[in-house]
């Protein structure tokens, strides 16, 4: 008879690939229940159509829906979204943390307690900065910060192409991103953890208090699926911000799960610059304005013609003729906090299908209108001709004056084509039973051996691309989880 | 076997051949029997008996089909292997009691295709459940045709009730198969390990058996076959009712096989001998036709199918080399699944198995169509070949994307497309891919850049997913960075057009 595995870990994200590699680390038989192929990133063109077929989730199809449908996309691939987002690298901001310890009462989980896990986290990605001189789209955007006298950083990224992680001034930070598979995963699969890819989990197995394992469907390589269950001593759920409620309220775990989805929508802008600015060539602008965080946050955004396509088809009569050019275009966004309020459904009628929904509240709509005016700001302040946002109906921004109008008037919500990539706390963590689904170190509430340890434990929106804190905090607990079951 | 099911076996075929013998008293008491063979030996056999005849085999082969579109989810099998073994359960339930020849097709399914035997059950019960509702429909029309009798409304409701029931479970299955594997988990969440896996697994292939039905137009295929079987069963009765020369209406027929085939839903003895024979009598007695004739006519009609249908049967079981015990073992085999690891030293084991379905996806004219609206290579000066690959690939990407939206707003758009495609038939007064390259591009010009906001959400899925394959296409790319596309010309003079 197979002994049965320690822990069985589903996901391979951020979370879940930590979770492996710590427990992996420490002798313990694991196995990782991957949904997605396993897949090196770095074959594909970041972001073109082949890869959004193999590494996204519904091939990048994931609407929330509610007041403004907003536009998601994550990874379902081995790696989960650390393989296919831009890999900036943010440290939680202390005033968060402790914005959660007063709201969730959230033990521990200071900045000096997750720095020694940052600092893992970050030496095992290569996080660092770019060579200079940076490219084009980013020197813009610094030029037009310079011009308006705010303050700015540049982000920190997990590049895959860093010739040497322990020199960060050798390394190109403005290519492909490094995510988990190729560094911690694999770290946690030579220490002896097992993944198990092409692994649909769709339920808990249940017994009480207790869950025994996870049943799941595995899509072997000669087109056969085939019902599996796997049994585990403990069960983490890693599957993201989205697939991890649905799992759980499909088990029937649902106590303040998936009730309080919370993303950072996002407003993207094309910029024309009257000479090439290089997006082609270095699609990813590497440095943030922070003038107005934590509400709003501005930068750079991928950028590819398909891509500058999108973004110009809100008003596409009146905009197509820019695609001719795409070389003195570039692509930005505003990010805001997020203070509406979502929620994840297990769909009951698609089988691989969560329902999200996420209304925009009244604030996010007059903070993406006043980031807009500040972008435009900036950006015509670093020599762009127009500025073309995603704004049905809006004509292109070519003055300042035109810029400023959206510090007091708000965008139309229904003229808004918004997306994101963050998305969390829909299982928030903490020690408040009257809100929190897991006490502060992921173990659900009401379950012996069931522990959650990924994006959906954030408490509440960080502000910044959360990957930094799911890793930072994912570690901690495990580390708790290793000292409680030594 | 162990002694409760023998009992349990026994109490079967005892109690179905008493009720056989219960309702063949009740059709022979009060019967001239002289009488009845006078109207033996009125009958005009020919051609009404051989039609009769061929109607029945007829209904068999449809039923055939209809079981094999069924299966191929699961399995592939010809038309003559599914409609062998779709006669074979007929036969069973001929040859013995309590329609064990429905166990029997479902084994004969399972050692055929290698199918779990509870996906093969759920499949037999779909086509029974099928064929109740077409039959209860039948029922409901011709009932205005009938006289007033109260056990005709009371029959109407019970069989309502009774298939409304079934039918809302069928389609929770079809429609929330994820819902009804979470119930069974929570359901079997106190059973030791073992039997929790058996229960899952036999949950998961009950489900599977439904899966054809996952799609409107697989369920209008199967709904319009099942039509025709019963029809072709209905032109039997009819027939036969002909050949006694009491001036038959069709209506009559509809009404009598409904009414008998309702009523023999209750297991009975072998061959339904007995109920067939008083139900079927009893309804041709509404439309006022005498006990003897009908009695006579009901033997004729329960002759006429089984005969034919017993033989068959036999002799596909010959041919297939096995007796009804092999292929109840065999079965039995298949009613586990197999617990087979993955590879050496691997946690899963395997509950149970099915093919991963094919893409099948339908040449959708009308995407293609928009798609060529929006994006047109031949303003990069690409050659033909060149444009048809553009669009081919733009296209691919397009629909597999369009195709990977959540459920319900897949099926949104999909209505909203078809809301498209009627209004600009409307108004151009042709099909939307029919129509001239000019006027389609104006037409969807108009709806996804236009001044109705719910035609632009419909279409700004496939915009922009169109717009991101067709610019990050290499060869577009290519052309657009040589600088020799005089798309931008076209685009300059549309944009002075607008702005103008």
């Amino acid at each position: 008879m197979t002994p049965i595995p320690f822990a069985v870990i589903v996901g391979s994200g951020a979370g879940g690939a930590i979770t492996a590699h710590e427990l992996a680390a420490s002798g313990r038989d694991v196995v990782v229940v991957e949904e997605g192929d396993d897949l090196d990133a770095g074959a594909f063109d970041q972001h073109g159509p082949k890869m959004m077929g193999a590494m996204y989730r519904r091939r990048g199809m994931t609407p929330i829906v509610g007041r403004v449908p907003i536009g998601y996309v994550e990874g379902c691939c081995v790696g989960g979204s650390s393989e296919i987002n831009s890999g900036f690298w943010h440290r939680v901001p202390r005033e968060v943390l402790l914005s959660w310890k007063g709201r969730y009462e959230l033990d521990g989980a200071s900045p000096q307690e997750l720095e020694p896990h940052y600092e893992w986290a970050e030496a095992a990605l290569g996080v660092g900065l770019s060579k200079r001189p940076w490219p084009g789209s980013t020197a813009a955007l610094a030029r037009g910060i310079a011009a308006m006298g705010w303050s700015y950083q540049e982000v920190p990224r997990a590049p895959l192409t860093r010739p040497d992680p322990r020199d960060p001034a050798q390394g190109d930070a403005s290519g492909p991103t490094a995510g988990v598979r190729s560094t911690v995963l694999a770290r946690a699969r030579a220490a002896g953890a097992r993944l198990i890819s092409n692994c649909r989990v769709t339920h808990l197995l249940r017994r009480g208090a207790r869950v025994d394992g996870v049943l799941a469907r595995f899509s072997r390589a000669d087109g056969v699926v085939e019902l599996v269950r796997i049994l585990g001593e403990h069960v983490f759920v890693c599957c993201g911000p989205t697939e991890t409620p649905a799992l759980l309220r499909r088990s029937g775990v649902k106590l303040h799960i998936g009730d309080t989805l919370r993303v950072h929508p996002m407003l993207k802008v094309a910029a024309r610059f009257p000479e090439p600015v290089g997006g082609r060539v270095s699609p990813v602008p590497l440095i943030q304005i922070k003038e107005f965080w934590p509400e709003i946050s501005l930068g750079g955004a991928f950028f590819s013609t398909g891509h500058l396509a999108m973004l110009l088809s809100d008003n596409w009569l009146a905009n197509r003729d820019l695609m001719r050019h795409a070389d003195c275009m570039a692509s930005y966004y505003v990010a805001v906090k997020g203070t509406g309020a979502g929620m994840v459904r297990p769909s009951r009628v698609d089988p691989d299908g969560a329902n999200l929904r996420y209304d925009l509240s009244d604030i996010d709509i007059l903070h993406l209108s006043r980031g807009l005016a500040r972008l435009s700001e900036v950006l015509l302040a670093a020599g762009a001709i127009e500025v073309l946002p995603c704004v049905q109906g809006l004509p292109a921004i070519r003055s300042e004056v035109e810029a400023v109008r959206w510090l007091d008037e708000r965008l139309v919500p229904a003229s808004l084509s918004l997306g994101t990539v963050h998305a969390f706390s829909s299982c928030p963590i903490g020690e408040r039973e009257d809100r929190c689904a897991a006490n502060s170190f992921g173990k659900v509430r009401g379950f012996e051996n069931l522990y959650i340890n990924d994006a959906s434990m954030l408490p509440d929106s960080p502000g910044v691309n959360p990957q930094g804190a799911v890793m930072a905090l994912a570690r901690r607990n495990v580390v708790r989880f290793l000292e409680e079951n030594p | 076997m162990s002694r409760p099911i023998q009992r349990a076996n026994a109490a079967l075929v005892f109690g179905g051949i008493g009720l056989s013998f219960f309702f063949l008293f009740l059709a022979a008491r009060r019967l001239d029997l002289s009488k009845v063979a006078e109207a033996f030996s009125h009958v005009n056999a020919h051609p009404w008996l051989e039609l009769a005849a061929l109607a029945c085999l007829a209904g068999y082969v449809v039923r055939g089909m209809r079981c094999r579109l069924l299966v191929s989810r699961q399995a592939q099998v010809t038309n003559s292997t599914a409609t062998n073994i779709v006669v074979i359960g007929y036969a069973g339930n001929n040859v013995l009691p309590a329609r064990l020849g429905e166990l029997v097709r479902a084994s004969m399914l399972t050692e055929r295709t290698g199918m779990p035997l509870a996906t093969a059950l759920a499949i037999t019960f779909v086509e029974r459940l099928l064929d109740g509702l077409v039959i209860l429909l039948f029922f409901l029309i011709s009932a205005t045709y009938a006289p007033e009798q109260t056990w005709v409304h009371v029959s109407i409701w019970v069989v309502s009730v009774l298939f409304g029931v079934a039918t809302a479970f069928v389609a929770l299955a079809v429609v929330a198969p994820q819902y009804v594997l979470g119930k069974a988990l929570g359901i079997s969440q106190r059973l030791q390990p073992e039997w929790r896996d058996r229960f899952v697994s036999f949950t998961t292939a009950a489900v599977q058996g439904v899966a054809y039905l996952r799609s409107l137009h697989n369920i209008w295929r199967i709904w319009v076959l099942s039509t025709a079987v019963w029809l072709l069963e209905v032109a039997m009765f009819y027939f036969v009712m002909v050949s006694f020369g009491f001036g038959a209406h069709p209506a009559w027929a509809l009404l009598v096989m409904s009414v008998t085939n309702l009523g023999i839903l209750i297991p009975a003895s072998p061959g339904f001998f007995g109920t067939f024979h008083y139900i079927a009598m009893q309804a041709l007695m509404l439309f006022g036709v005498e006990q003897a004739k009908a009695f006579g006519c009901a033997v004729i009609i329960h002759l006429t199918f089984y005969i034919p249908i017993t033989i068959w049967g036999v002799l596909v079981m010959v041919w297939y080399g096995i007796g009804v015990g092999a292929t109840l073992v065999a079965a039995y085999g298949g009613r586990r699944a197999p617990t087979i690891e993955v590879e050496p030293e691997s946690p899963m084991k395997v509950l149970g198995s099915a093919r991963r379905r094919l893409s099948t996806r339908r040449a959708d004219v009308v995407l293609r169509a928009i798609i060529e609206a929006l994006v047109d290579p031949a303003e990069l000066g690409v050659g033909s070949e060149a444009r048809e690959q553009i669009l081919a690939d733009v296209f691919e990407f397009s629909a597999s994307q369009i195709q990977a939206l959540p459920m319900r707003l897949r099926v949104a758009f999909r209505g909203g497309i078809w809301c498209f495609c009627a209004v600009s038939y409307v108004h151009a007064r042709a099909p939307f891919a029919q129509l001239s390259s000019g006027v389609r591009r104006d037409i969807v010009e108009l709806w996804a850049f236009g001044p109705v906001g719910l035609a632009r959400q419909l279409f700004r899925p496939i915009r922009s997913v169109a717009y991101l394959a067709y610019y990050d296409h290499p060869e577009v790319q290519r052309r657009l960075a040589d600088g020799t596309s005089p798309a931008t010309a076209r685009g300059t003079a549309v944009v002075t057009g607008a702005v103008s």
